[in-house]
């Protein structure tokens, strides 16, 4: 496929509708052609995540290995859309094995070349990340349905509305302590304390509901010491889908892709929590200056893992009941099934 | 941290579990997957086995040394065929405060009960703690208390729940002990204002029945002070992972639970003994976890723990 081609490929795909010629032109670049005959791997599950694939023609299942050699289908893939795109966000390796149902050709956008676009600030590689943004929401967006479904077609359970807590700063001690948190791993110390100024710190007593599913999110909240579980429930179920802890953030997939926030948030234990309110969150995904970057930046690492832990939960939840699905007041088990 | 592991299921050979597969229990002395930090504090394992003679009574074995040089456990691990084991490797922080002794090495197991208890996890400012828990255990189990870890404690606290420690236990009973010493627990860390994450991933076990806590107290509180975590900690949940099926194999150079239609293998550990985890999946926080073993038939139930 020549660099034109894989232009117009890339220019057809919906992820990158929209960009302008020198952002595609960027991209078209470092993308090289791949083609898989029926029954061929793409890439497999525990492999490095070298790269994002676009593809052009055919399709591809993406399946994900449970004990006693049983298979979760995850996904059907097919022309114009991308897999893999967590390679290029995060690295690490491949969550899910992806096999050519029939004979499949596109572009493979490796890794490092794109690190390499990246890094030289290409605005094509920006532009990119914002939309990789967007596919890993719909993503997380589409397994928590997948979640949900599971426990069942049930109304959800009625809950009280969220605690609203009085808002105050954070302590000087609190900074300190933020300032080593994951979330700010990248952030130079005057960007850190210049957020860290911003940011509005509120307390939870275990239990107290922060987010619910449905509504819409005012906050990103960032844990500072304890853990908020996020959750899915059911009239009878519910489903954590995962416990921030420090450093960890949460109630923010709707202030980036302006849904209703997807589940419950709640202390698990007393929580300390870092509130940074909607207006300035949408204002820091979309600048374009070097806080507005890594603020991005952490935001999608934390996308990331929670697709990752969205991922996992499912495979326990498939593998009930050690999904723990049942609320805990009911204390109803069933047979683990091979 | 410890590293640790249950089995219970068909017949294996210990080796295949101990030393087989590529991120194997005796391999995470120094090379575990999901904690940084050398286990060199010492190894224990307590097997069943339908040869075994006196077949409540497990075979226990603990040393102080490393596995990874112990000829002797290679060579045991290589002969003995077992239904049930636990097996532990302990970690401990890299200072002269700590006690290596056999006395301090998990799995625990008094005399007179088949039931055993490993433990993965710390409790914060034990030394405050410790004899507040005399009045829920037992005198004739306190006594026989050796060591100087929280885990055997924990252990007394335990078995100390049991209306009968010596006799057998249905899996409701070991339960239940367990949920009981874990709220006991959480009353004497109130009563001493202790409110700092403390991991206490337990695995009671006595030949018949597993069961694995994934827990803990104040999660995400860590001490003001304390850099450890934040430098080198990932915030994550102390892990508990599983994989079940027929049999523990080697399918072409994997380690696989084979699927036989129906469940008859378990393994619970701290971390997958393959670097490949894809056949594993993770127990979810707060949760306890029963694989109880009843006519070749594996059962496994989880609920959500709150104490």
């Amino acid at each position: 496929m020549s660099a034109a081609s894989a232009d117009e490929l890339l220019a057809t795909a919906p992820l990158f509708a929209g960009l302008g010629s020198e952002e595609l032109a960027d991209l078209a670049r470092v993308a090289q052609p791949f083609r898989r005959l029926a029954g061929e791997l793409l890439f497999q599950q525990g492999e490095p995540a070298d790269g994002l694939y676009v593809v052009e023609s055919g399709r591809l299942e993406s399946v994900a290995r449970l004990p006693a050699e049983r298979e979760l289908s995850l996904a059907a893939i097919g022309p114009g859309e991308v897999i893999g795109e967590l390679a290029l966000l995060s690295g690490g390796t491949r969550t899910a094995t992806v096999r050519a149902l029939e004979a499949t050709a596109g572009v493979v956008i490796e890794r490092r070349a794109f690190d390499s676009l990246r890094a030289s600030l290409r605005p094509g590689a920006r532009a990119m990340m914002r939309r990789l943004c967007g596919v890993v929401c719909d993503r997380l967006r589409r397994r928590y349905a997948t979640i949900g479904r599971r426990l069942g077609e049930d109304e959800e359970r009625a809950r009280p509305p969220p605690v609203r807590p009085e808002m105050d700063a954070v302590t000087e001690t609190e900074r300190r302590y933020a300032s080593r948190l994951p979330f700010f791993s990248r952030f130079p110390a005057g960007d850190v304390e210049r957020l860290l100024t911003e940011l509005g710190r509120l307390e939870l007593a275990r239990g107290d509901l922060l987010v619910r599913a449905g509504d819409r999110p005012d906050a990103l909240y960032l844990t500072l010491r304890g853990g908020v579980e996020a959750t899915i429930e059911r009239r009878d179920r519910k489903q954590r889908v995962r416990l921030a802890g420090p450093g960890t953030a949460c109630a923010y997939l709707g202030l980036i892709d302006e849904g209703p926030g997807p589940v419950d948030c709640r202390a698990r234990e007393r929580a300390v929590l870092l509130a940074s309110p909607r207006a300035r969150v949408r204002e820091l995904l979309v600048a374009n200056d070097p806080l507005a970057h890594r603020f991005l930046d952490a935001v999608q690492q934390d996308l990331v893992q929670a697709l990752r832990d969205a991922e996992r939960r499912q495979a326990t939840l498939i593998s009930a009941p050690l999904s723990c699905s049942v609320a805990a007041a009911d204390a109803q088990r069933k047979a683990f099934a091979p | 941290m410890c590293r640790v592991l249950a089995y219970l299921g068909r017949p294996v050979l210990i080796d295949d579990l101990l030393y087989g597969p590529d991120s194997s229990l005796v391999s995470q002395v120094y090379d575990a997957e999901l904690y940084a930090y050398l286990n060199l504090g010492g190894f224990g394992l307590a097997a069943w086995g339908a040869g075994f003679a006196g077949p409540d009574a497990p075979l226990h074995y603990r040393t102080p040394s490393l596995p990874t040089f112990d000829r002797n456990l290679r060579s045991l691990s290589r002969k003995l065929t077992v239904s049930a084991v636990v097996a532990h490797i302990r970690g401990v922080p890299y200072d002269e405060s700590q006690t290596l002794s056999v006395h301090n090495v998990h799995p625990f197991r008094f005399e007179g009960t088949s039931v055993v208890l490993a433990m993965n996890g710390t409790l914060s400012r034990f030394g405050e703690m410790r004899y507040d828990l005399l009045g829920h255990i037992r005198p004739d189990i306190a006594r026989r208390i050796e060591g100087t870890t929280d885990s055997e404690w924990v252990y007394a606290l335990l078995l100390s729940q049991l209306s009968d420690p010596a006799a057998p236990s249905t899996p409701e009973q070991l339960e239940r002990a367990t949920e009981t010493a874990l709220r006991i627990l959480r009353e004497v860390r109130g009563r001493h204002g202790v409110n700092t994450e403390s991991d206490v991933n337990l695995v009671v076990a006595d030949g018949r029945t597993i069961i694995a806590t994934r827990f803990a107290y104040d999660y995400g509180w860590y001490p003001e002070e304390e850099t450890y975590y934040s430098k080198r900690r990932r915030y994550d949940f102390t892990s508990l992972w599983c994989t079940a099926g027929r049999d523990y194999v080697c399918r072409e150079g994997e380690w696989v639970m084979r699927n036989g239609g129906r469940l008859e293998s378990v393994i619970v550990a701290s971390e997958p003994i393959t670097k490949d985890s894809s056949t594993w999946v993770e127990v979810p926080e707060y949760a306890m976890m029963t694989a109880s073993l009843g006519d070749g038939i594996v059962r496994i139930t989880a609920r959500e723990l709150v104490v």
